[in-house]
């Protein structure tokens, strides 16, 4: 008797070992994410998830309902999106779907492999001296306004202009015609990984939320209930602070930000005789006045 | 034999094309005065009234670059009443270090543009000076401060 629950035992521990590795014990995701995440990078299999689950049920436990995408069921605690190679860490480049240029950048759609235009916000500071600062400020924000753009912000001579990304250069180099240039800054924040791992984490707070209002509707228990709504309250205040990000994202990218400030040609100083010349004779003849008039 | 012919004339056409060659080498915008392109008093121009003037002057008290440079300090800003735009330090085609001072005044009435950089070694005082009215001094400066660095002594 003892040789034969040993047996079956060890029977037992071969059938387990055996299921775990070939990911039996996982269903794989449904086909439409599979599709879109066979990047050239993704493994095609699905590996075992072992050491990675953090002691995640079966999605056969949590309910065949959702049994075709582990990502379906918020409930089991881990909330992941297996592209395929059961890495959390890749769920970003897993589902590659970015679309540039909503705002004005020019549209391209992000292909697994392709480039995709990067997403820049363009700043710049300009400090220009001009005979008659009012004058040079009036004819700025009338070119802003044809460009497109408009006055942020105003502080005596110095004023803060949102002006469309494709006419950033033309106005930044139209300031510096303006006088002399005192000062210049510019500066790209490269914002494309930022904008597009906000895209991701959007559509996947989504489609939790959708699966969490499904199940709302279909939950008996009160206590199901409350822990759905706190889910759910949970997951909207996330998308609604992404949300708010993206836009402020894609607002910054179409509006580059430039900042003129205007100073007035200050009068030359007035012609100053030197009170006495320096005991050391070649210091006596240098100096701007000999230059320019003994040259 | 022939090689030793052929450095001998490959060197002395490296002296002649050197000695050729101005103290300075500034951009084709300059031209040359005559009669001074000598490294003691050499003098170039450009079309829009930009001067280069480069002197070497000879120090019988042997002061060091230190002294001059707060010599010249004192008698452009206390003395003459230049207005001190900008200051560093500079190295010849030697790697000698010198200093430069960059000032603004008015000239007859009219805002000048005026920077000034300074060799001192072995009782020798290099001076190089380069002025400009208003916007032809803005438009050049940056060019002559890099010139600064092919100055030799």
């Amino acid at each position: 008797m003892p040789r034969r629950l040993a047996a079956s035992f060890v029977w037992f521990l071969v059938f387990v070992s055996a299921a775990c590795s070939s990911g039996a014990y996982y269903s794989t995701a449904p086909k439409g994410l599979i599709a879109r995440s066979a990047a050239p990078s993704n493994a095609a299999e699905t590996a075992s998830l072992d050491g990675v689950t953090n002691g995640m049920a079966s999605n056969d436990a949590a309910g065949a309902r959702f049994a075709a995408d582990p990502a379906m069921n918020p409930l089991l605690g881990a909330f992941f999106n297996d592209g395929g190679n059961g890495d959390i860490r890749a769920r970003a480049e897993n589902l590659y779907e970015f679309q540039a240029g909503q705002q004005g950048q020019g549209s391209q759609q992000g292909e697994p492999g392709e480039r995709v235009a990067r997403l820049l916000i363009h700043s710049g500071t300009v400090a220009v001296e001009v005979p008659q600062p009012e004058v040079a400020i009036a004819d700025l924000l009338r070119r802003v306004e044809d460009w497109g753009g408009y006055l942020q912000s105003r502080a005596g001579t110095t004023v803060t202009l949102r002006v469309p990304a494709q006419h950033f250069d033309v106005a930044f180099e139209s300031l510096r015609d303006l006088g002399r240039v005192l000062s210049q800054a510019r500066r790209a924040n490269d914002v494309t990984e930022e904008y597009r791992d906000l895209e991701i984490r959007l559509g996947n707070a989504r489609k939790s939320r959708e699966r969490l209002l499904a199940i709302l509707e279909e939950a008996e228990k009160v206590e199901d209930i409350l822990k759905i709504e706190e889910q759910l309250r949970r997951l909207t205040d996330e998308i609604e602070t992404m949300e708010g990000r993206r836009r402020l994202l894609a607002d910054q990218v179409a509006l580059s930000t430039l900042t003129a400030e205007f100073r007035a040609v200050s009068e030359p100083p007035p012609d100053r005789r030197r009170r006495r010349p320096s005991r050391f004779a070649w210091i006596n003849l240098i100096g701007a006045e000999r230059l320019m008039e003994d040259f | 034999m022939r090689p030793l012919r052929c450095v001998v004339l490959l060197v002395l056409g490296c002296t002649m094309f050197l000695s050729c060659a101005g103290p300075i080498a500034l951009s084709r915008d300059f031209v040359t005065l005559a009669g001074h392109s000598r490294d003691e008093d050499y003098r170039a121009v450009t079309g829009d009234d930009a001067r280069v003037w480069l002197r070497r002057f000879r120090d019988p008290n042997g002061a060091d670059l230190e002294f001059w440079v707060q010599a010249l300090q004192h008698d452009f800003v206390q003395q003459r009443g230049y207005e001190l735009i900008g200051d560093g330090d500079v190295r010849d085609a030697d790697g000698r270090r010198g200093h430069w001072f960059e000032c603004a005044t008015n000239v007859d009435g009219e805002r000048v543009g005026y920077l000034i950089a300074l060799w001192a070694e072995d009782g020798d005082v290099i001076v190089v000076e380069f002025g400009a009215r208003g916007a032809v001094f803005d438009a050049r400066v940056d060019e002559v401060r890099r010139a600064l660095r092919t100055v030799r002594g």
